[in-house]
């Protein structure tokens, strides 16, 4: 997987993004950060392909991302999100709402395999309303990893977490990188951000890099 | 397969999100229900009221021998007939008791009738008669009475013939005393007769011989081609009435009322339809939330389309059979009120015009607001609706 962003604009009545470039490939893991409202989620959302960019160009692997098209299809098979609020459907089962992308493709899984990876295979047949936060995300976690993604993006995946939940999120999120995911994260918390290899400041628009591994 | 696995998702949701589509449902119930019994209250009371014209046979005519005495025009009237295809007709008679010997309680009348009768079945309004499937034969000196006065009369006679005397009043005023044997008891509505009890049939061979004196002659006519001898009797001025005429009138009456029905029913038809946008789009408010997860995890706009759009089917559809059983419920009480309180009788009926109106509108509702709600559920902005800090 190779993700290409160069010079990537966006406005919102006033300039966010100001010629954004960032390369991303399956051994990526790397944070942004930045303070609220530097437009950090925004530009989340455009590589997650769930918002368009005004100027710029971005390429998805061999694809030519274009502005004001739906990729729903690259979103499902190559993409999986992790968000602060977990954002789980709760009117339906941890199971459910872990097989959800499944409702679209044709791809086989292996639900039980990846329960029992984080740990949450007893909880499968619970409603997602009675769960911990911990225990949430980790059901999210499976959400965004069932379909086998190549990049997972995830918005501040431990901003409701107690401390041990924490580490079990960089833990999950450290072992998916080492086996080939890339990962983007958003957060405005040093202490998360140093779990990446490579950070990133969002300020005023512009993306400079802070830290770099290899 | 993908289909299917739509299907059943959809089901699947609507059963989870059995609140949110509870408002939708009692809507779309109501709405309906509403529609249906107006359609299924008018079609009832037109079968009430013109059912027996319109299910009658429209192929009897009754046709009158006028009372002056012009047998002329009657017997070229009848004459006439045999040009006409596929017409059988019979001639009956009255005569009356000779008042001299009658009795309170006796019949007044004499039917006289052919010997081979077929089945008749008399309309007390109109006195046309329907035809049935009974038939019945009257040998000569034979003669049946009402059930009433043939169970009255085989109580007293047991287990012997009875016979009776019967005096018939002559030409001449005077009276012939026609001794008969009752064979047979009968209602009404099975001789032609508006009052049965009023009248003893016989047949044209007991009386032939007889001078009796005739009250009233008619003739009872089935036709394949009403219209052409209710032409001859007008044209040889013959009154009588037909089954056709009255089914004629009756349509013409309930044409009228269509119009009627037709234009409320296009009214309601619209008011259902607003009534039903609001409540979609309230039912796709508490929903959007799952519709902006479902998109960013990689549901693209066709398959959230294809999940409301099976929402919107299953929900109205559901509804529409509820609406016909809870119809049915609501005139079977009705029409047990109407009977029990009101000692009236309701026919309670719905045309096959009605049903069909039902289901047009049942079926273009379902698709027209199932696929707006689907496309709607589509514009659903994903990051608008995604929960974040």
């Amino acid at each position: 997987m190779e993700i290409r962003l160069e010079n990537i604009k966006k406005s919102f009545n006033k300039p966010v993004l100001k010629n954004i470039n960032l390369k991303i490939d399956n051994e990526s893991y790397i944070a942004i950060v930045g303070k609220s409202g530097s437009g950090k989620s925004t530009l989340m959302n455009i590589i997650g392909l769930i918002e368009d960019f005004d100027e710029g160009s971005y390429r998805f692997n061999s694809i030519n991302i274009k502005s004001g098209k739906d990729y729903s299809d690259i979103r499902l098979n190559n993409i999986g999100f992790i968000f602060q609020s977990y954002n789980l459907i709760p009117t339906m089962t941890c199971r459910e709402n872990i097989l959800v992308p499944t409702l679209y493709a044709s791809k086989k899984v292996d639900l039980d395999i990846l329960a029992r990876k984080l740990d949450i295979y007893s909880l499968l047949d619970t409603n997602v309303n009675v769960l911990s936060g911990g225990e949430k995300q980790r059901v999210a976690i499976a959400r965004a990893l069932i379909m086998n993604p190549e990049l997972i993006i995830a918005d501040e995946p431990t901003g409701n977490l107690d401390e041990m939940n924490r580490e079990i999120v960089f833990d999950i999120l450290k072992r998916e990188n080492k086996e080939g995911r890339g990962i983007v994260m958003i957060t405005h918390d040093p202490s998360t951000a140093e779990q990446a290899k490579n950070i990133y400041r969002l300020e005023n628009g512009i993306l400079e890099g802070i830290k770099y591994n290899e | 397969m993908k289909t299917n696995r739509t299907f059943l998702h959809a089901w699947d949701m609507v059963i989870k999100n059995k609140r949110a589509y509870t408002m939708l449902s009692v809507t779309i119930l109501l709405s309906f229900t509403f529609l249906l019994s107006y359609l299924m209250y008018i079609d009832s009371n037109y079968m009430t009221e013109y059912g027996r014209d319109i299910y009658t046979d429209g192929k009897i005519i009754q046709a009158m021998c006028p009372h002056d005495g012009d047998n002329v025009s009657f017997d070229l009237f009848l004459e006439s007939l045999k040009d006409i295809e596929n017409t059988h007709y019979y001639i009956w008679e009255t005569s009356v008791v000779n008042q001299n010997y009658y009795v309170e309680g006796m019949p007044r009348f004499i039917t006289i009738l052919p010997e081979n009768v077929w089945g008749v079945h008399n309309d007390i309004y109109t006195r046309v008669f329907r035809t049935t499937d009974k038939e019945f034969v009257l040998e000569k000196n034979q003669a049946i009475v009402s059930t009433e006065m043939y169970k009255a009369l085989k109580k007293e006679f047991g287990k012997e013939k009875i016979i009776i005397d019967f005096p018939v009043q002559t030409v001449d005023e005077g009276a012939h005393f026609l001794k008969l044997e009752v064979v047979d008891g009968c209602y009404a509505s099975d001789i032609g007769q508006s009052n049965a009890l009023d009248s003893i049939y016989i047949s044209y061979d007991t009386i032939r011989d007889v001078d009796y004196a005739s009250d009233n002659r008619e003739a009872l006519i089935r036709s394949d081609n009403p219209q052409a001898v209710i032409e001859n009797m007008r044209n040889l001025s013959i009154a009588g009435t037909s089954t056709y005429e009255n089914k004629l009138s009756s349509f013409v009456q309930i044409l009228n009322k269509i119009q009627l029905k037709h234009i409320i029913s296009i009214v309601l038809f619209i008011v259902l339809g607003i009534n039903l946008y609001s409540s979609f789009k309230n039912a796709l408010n508490d929903r959007k939330f799952e519709i902006g997860v479902k998109r960013a995890v990689g549901a693209s706009k066709k398959n959230i389309i294809k999940q409301f759009l099976y929402e919107g089917i299953i929900v109205v559809v559901l509804n529409l059979l509820l609406a016909a059983v809870l119809t049915s419920i609501i005139f079977i009480i009705y029409k047990i009120v109407m009977l029990t309180v009101f000692d009236k009788t309701l026919v309670v009926f719905i045309s096959r015009y009605s049903i069909m109106i039902f289901l047009i509108v049942g079926v273009s509702m379902t698709v027209i607001f199932s696929l707006l709600f689907a496309i709607q559920s589509s514009k659903v902005e994903i990051i608008r609706h995604l929960k974040s800090e």
